[in-house]
């Protein structure tokens, strides 16, 4: 081995502290190095730091601040569809509620409509009506009085002398 | 012979993993418990901000949580709770918004802040001051490598996890996540040189 430890030999030695798993040539190298061996004190010192400071920061981070997420947001893809169903049915429901209130109001404007159309349509209908009531009425006093002259009138000369020859 | 019996053997503790992993993520308060505080390390020191740290966290426990019938068994609860974690930090990173807050880093992860919970009665105070000024130097090198080779290098150090399980976790070869491993490696070294 020539030098001292490389980047690569070094990882592997300060992870090889946690499994022990390392090259014996760079292990032998360590043992020998005083260099390296100050150089491998300082940087897991520094590791280690890193590790229980990072780790007790994030404890007391985590026991303060954030909780696990709660049921409703755990549930949120199944809250979220029914609440899209829910909002669905209210639209679909107040859509048909818009509809049917306008179906119901829709014939009473058109009773209306049809009401003042008809109201015209019928007043000259009913005119139409009475006019000819009253013509037939009319024709039909004036017939009953031709019948009844015709009926009830005395009799003239002429039926007279008709009624002596039928005699 | 021996070979199918080992791996029938392999099978059935991949499946008894499984099932014990998946008791583990059916408890999703217990989840939080026992993974959070290190789940939050690693992603606030891979990307250096707090606040969405905190985001990525909970986002990554309710993915988790979600897709919990879909764990394999083939890693640990917390490689794959790192794979998640990894996967929302990329995706955070790609968006507008956490390069605009990272330029703000408003919510940046200080060393001030975290420094006074490194005094421990077992040592002295100048080698407190010592580690602390180490711990800061560390901190610096990996705030100038990219993400990749920063995340690896906390899961390998800080979260203790093996190359294979980072290889999983990141989904990278074993040597791309070594080469990462080493470039962070190279950059730390220099920087802690300085401090003496």
């Amino acid at each position: 081995m020539t030098g001292h430890l490389s980047d690569e030999q070094l990882s592997e030695l300060l992870y090889a502290d946690c499994c022990s798993d390392c090259s014996t040539e760079a292990r032998r190298h360590l043992s020998a190095c005083v260099e390296c061996q100050s150089e491998f004190r300082r940087v897991r010192s520094a590791l280690e730091g890193l590790a229980s400071l990072g780790l007790a920061w994030a404890e007391q981070r985590a026991s303060t601040s954030i909780s696990s997420p709660s049921v409703l947001v755990r549930n949120w893809q199944s809250a979220s569809t029914g609440a899209a169903a829910a909002a669905a049915l209210l639209l679909a429901g107040t859509l048909f509620a818009v509809h049917q209130q306008k179906t119901v109001q829709a014939p009473q404007i058109s009773v209306a409509s049809n009401h003042q159309t008809d109201s015209a349509s019928e007043v000259a209908a009913d005119d139409r009506l009475m006019i000819a009531i009253d013509k037939e009425i009319r024709w039909q006093t004036q017939s009953a009085v031709s019948i009844q002259n015709f009926a009830v009138a005395p009799r003239t000369r002429h039926s007279s002398s008709l009624h002596r020859l039928t005699n | 012979m021996s070979g199918m019996h080992a791996a029938h053997a392999s099978s059935i503790l991949r499946f008894a993993g499984r099932e014990r992993a998946l008791a583990e993520l059916d408890d999703i308060d217990q989840l939080v418990q026992q993974h959070r505080a290190r789940l939050l390390r690693f992603v606030a020191f891979s990307i250096g901000d707090l606040d969405i740290a905190e985001s990525i966290v909970q986002d990554c426990f309710l993915k988790a949580y979600n897709a919990r019938e879909n764990f394999r068994g083939e890693c640990s609860v917390q490689t794959w709770l790192n794979r998640i974690a990894m996967n929302l930090i990329l995706d955070h990173q790609r968006t507008r918004k956490f390069r605009f807050w990272r330029s703000v880093r408003k919510t940046a992860l200080d060393i001030a802040e975290i420094a006074p919970i490194l005094s421990s009665g077992a040592n002295t105070p100048e080698k407190d001051l010592l580690v602390r000024e180490r711990v800061a130097q560390v901190l610096k090198a990996l705030e100038a490598v990219s993400l990749n080779q920063r995340a690896i290098f906390l899961m390998h150090f800080q979260e203790e996890m093996g190359l294979r399980e980072i290889s999983l976790a990141t989904d990278m070869s074993i040597n791309t996540v070594k080469t990462h491993l080493h470039r962070a490696m190279k950059a730390v070294r220099e920087k802690i040189g300085e401090v003496k």
